[in-house]
């Protein structure tokens, strides 16, 4: 707790009151976007449209020349809408805000405050990459739509862009700016090839993607094309138990290697070529084999940070952070943005480096494990959970006994070590502590989980206590923040001493109390 | 700043903030409760006087299963006559808040007992609502929506209407300056 942050007080007040744009002529010219922009969005029309159109390709080729008049009609009626959408999208950063025209019958224009911004995240895919443009979303803290959508414009506008945003923003005092001869865009981090690779092997990851080729076996009719009944005449007729045994655990082998090296696959494909840069007070984050993506996330704006670290990262010294802000919702997103920008901010770090990464999320904030003064859980905790453990252990044996009569109850008894181990471990790792600038939880077993949230983004402090609660003198402690989900953990820390749940929910929500809340 | 010197003076005002009740509810809304709960009984009787009468004319002369059925059915209903009477008691003397130039915080739940505080600044808008019977006992209903995601709205029932806008109206005055955006 040596780091003090500086005085928060004010400064963003101060900030909004002055002219913002400097560097932008009030009466800079509307752009229009890229002309590649007509491509792109027949192409993503024709991929929402995708299966009503072969379903009305195959109608039509069956209905003759009608039909096929008809289909060609709606084609054109489409082409010329997504033209005039093109011809009519204009939008320009003007006074503090940008604007966006749509529309040529129905016009719409949107203002949005480039305060209000959250991320400006593009994508890029093959095709993208060969016209040298990029699609690119524009957030703010509002629902989980993107408050703007431009398909597409040339990386140089997605530049000018970014700068005319954030560019204006960055001197915000809480978060220094760096100076210009530091502007150089310092690399935070940078994964290579074989940091992707261990990631891989030690993720499961493969695994979601098992139930897809399961879905394509089924799909093209594997089994009765190949006739796979063939196989087994390949196969030694009579095996010994040896054998079998074998052949279990080399197919098994075989099948985790499979899934290892999907995950690796998987892995290479999404996050090649990761980087992460510090652009004044943004982070830059770029990674993609195929389909490149960009995510601009300005620090100021991240309200909760977690590092991950399973049973096999720990071993292999690996971790992840994930974060959230304020802008998206707790809806399980799979947008590729999205995902890029909380869930997999950062897909993995050696552990030597979190330290480091983490102070420059939060500046002025020692994440260093000594400057926490963690506490565990109530001292009765531990025999508590164990008891619940003995109470596991029975249901085991009773729902045991109800199996195999008589000898079923056995099950419980070897269960039980196991389950008071978990116990013990359970009390063990659970810990929270409050710093000067917000508060710190951990918990989990073989996944463990660390996180970090900040007292200007904490929302409301409950401590909740059920009957057993009080007949053990313990309480849950939790700390809301904004839109919290996409890092997979939330501060709610159960079986706390009473009295100390009491103070902390006090202590955190005076000290939350007295920083006016930033999350723009 | 979590250890420290400070921590005995901390625990005294502990204890102070463990014996301070706060403000109650008001006592108009125990009685609008149990007429709520007095009406959900009633609902409850009628349906099993329909059930248990269609059923003995179905079986009749009624058999000893239904005598059982009927004797059950009149035990729940007094059970739970009891539990509609005492329970808006019971949950009235859990129940207390507290406002002070930072925060309000409200206390709640008879077996689970829940308290819940949300900083003034962390206020984004509020509420009062009336229902018909509310209104009828002067009750409201204050709403407060903050930012988060689990506790996006904190209700607080049961407050005197007159009270419950004097509320929304300190809550706005702070927030208007405090909880800006931008």
């Amino acid at each position: 707790m040596s780091d003090e942050p500086e005085s928060p007080r004010g400064s963003d007040a101060a900030a909004a009151q002055e002219p913002r744009v400097t560097d932008e002529q009030p009466t800079a010219q509307p752009r229009m976007l890229h002309p590649s922009s007509l491509l792109f969005q027949g192409v993503h029309e024709a991929r929402r449209y995708l299966i009503p159109a072969i379903a009305a390709a195959i109608f039509a080729t069956q209905g003759g020349p009608r039909m096929a008049v008809l289909l060609a009609v709606v084609f054109v009626i489409g082409f010329l809408t997504e033209a005039f959408r093109y011809i009519t999208t204009r939008y320009v950063i003007r006074q503090g805000e940008l604007i966006v025209w749509r529309g040529l019958f129905f016009r719409s224009e949107r203002h949005v405050p480039t305060a209000r911004i959250q991320n400006i995240d593009t994508v890029q895919n093959l095709l993208h990459r060969l016209f040298g443009v990029a699609e690119v979303r524009i957030e703010t803290a509002s629902g989980k739509e993107p408050e703007a959508v431009l398909r597409v414009l040339a990386l140089r506008e997605v530049e000018q862009l970014r700068s005319g945003v954030f560019g204006a923003l960055s001197r915000d005092e809480r978060f220094p700016s760096v100076t210009a001869s530091e502007a150089a865009r310092p690399v935070l981090l940078r994964l290579g090839l074989g940091d992707l690779v261990t990631a891989g092997l030690i993720s499961n990851r493969g695994l979601l993607l098992v139930p897809i080729l399961i879905g394509l076996f089924v799909e093209f009719d594997v089994q009765n094309r190949f006739d796979l009944r063939r196989l087994s005449g390949y196969m030694p007729q009579s095996l010994g138990a040896v054998a079998w045994i074998a052949l279990a655990v080399g197919s098994v082998v075989l099948g985790l290697l499979v899934v290892r090296a999907l995950s690796t696959a998987w892995y290479i494909l999404r996050f090649f070529d990761y980087r992460m840069e510090l652009n004044r007070d943004d982070l830059r984050i770029r990674c993609g084999l195929i389909t490149r993506i960009s995510a601009t996330v300005p620090r100021r704006r991240i309200q909760f940070i977690s590092v991950h670290r399973t049973l096999l990262g720990r071993l292999c010294g690996r971790a992840a952070i994930r974060i959230e802000t304020a802008g998206g919702g707790s809806g399980d997103e799979q947008d590729a943005q999205t995902a890029i920008s909380r869930r997999w901010f950062v897909p993995t770090i050696p552990e030597a480096q979190v330290v480091q990464l983490l102070a420059h999320l939060r500046p002025g904030v020692a994440f260093a494990d000594d400057s926490f003064d963690w506490h565990g859980l109530a001292p009765g905790a531990r025999r508590r959970l164990m008891r619940l453990a003995l109470f596991q252990a029975l249901g085991v044996a009773a729902a045991g006994t109800g199996v195999w009569w008589p000898w079923g109850w056995q099950a419980g008894l070897w269960v039980l070590p196991l389950l008071l181990y978990l116990a013990h471990l359970e009390a063990r790792t659970r810990r929270y502590a409050r710093t000067a600038w917000g508060v710190a939880y951990r918990s989990g077993i073989l996944l463990r989980k660390e996180s970090y949230t900040f007292f200007d983004k904490v929302q409301t402090v409950e401590k909740r206590q059920s009957p057993l609660d009080r007949r053990w003198h313990m309480a849950t402690l939790s700390i809301d923040t904004p839109a919290a989900g996409p890092a997979g953990h939330r501060i709610h820390v159960p079986l706390l001493e009473e009295q100390f749940a009491e103070r902390e929910a006090r202590e955190v929500t005076l000290a939350a109390g007295a920083e006016s809340m930033q999350w723009a | 700043m979590a250890t420290t010197p400070e921590d005995d003076s901390e625990s005294a005002s502990n204890a102070i903030a463990a014996t301070q009740q706060g403000e109650r509810l008001s006592e108009q809304w125990v009685r609008l409760e149990r007429m709520r709960s007095a009406g959900q009984v009633v609902v409850l009787a009628m349906v099993g006087v329909v059930v248990l009468t269609s059923l003995a004319v179905g079986f009749w002369p009624p058999p000893t299963w239904w005598w059982i059925a009927l004797s059950l059915t009149i035990l729940l209903l007094i059970a739970l006559s009891v539990l509609a009477y005492a329970g808006p008691a019971l949950q009235y003397r859990y129940a207390s808040f507290l406002i002070d130039d930072t925060r309000l915080e409200i206390r709640r739940g008879v077996l689970w007992r829940i308290v819940t505080t949300v900083p003034r600044g962390r206020v984004q808008h509020t509420d009062v609502t009336q229902g018909p019977l509310e209104r009828s006992f002067g009750v409201a209903r204050l709403i407060l929506h903050t930012a988060g995601t689990q506790h996006a709205t904190v209700t607080l029932d049961g407050l005197e209407h007159a009270r419950a806008v004097a509320l929304r109206d300190s809550l706005i005055a702070e927030s208007d300056e405090d909880a800006r955006v931008g």
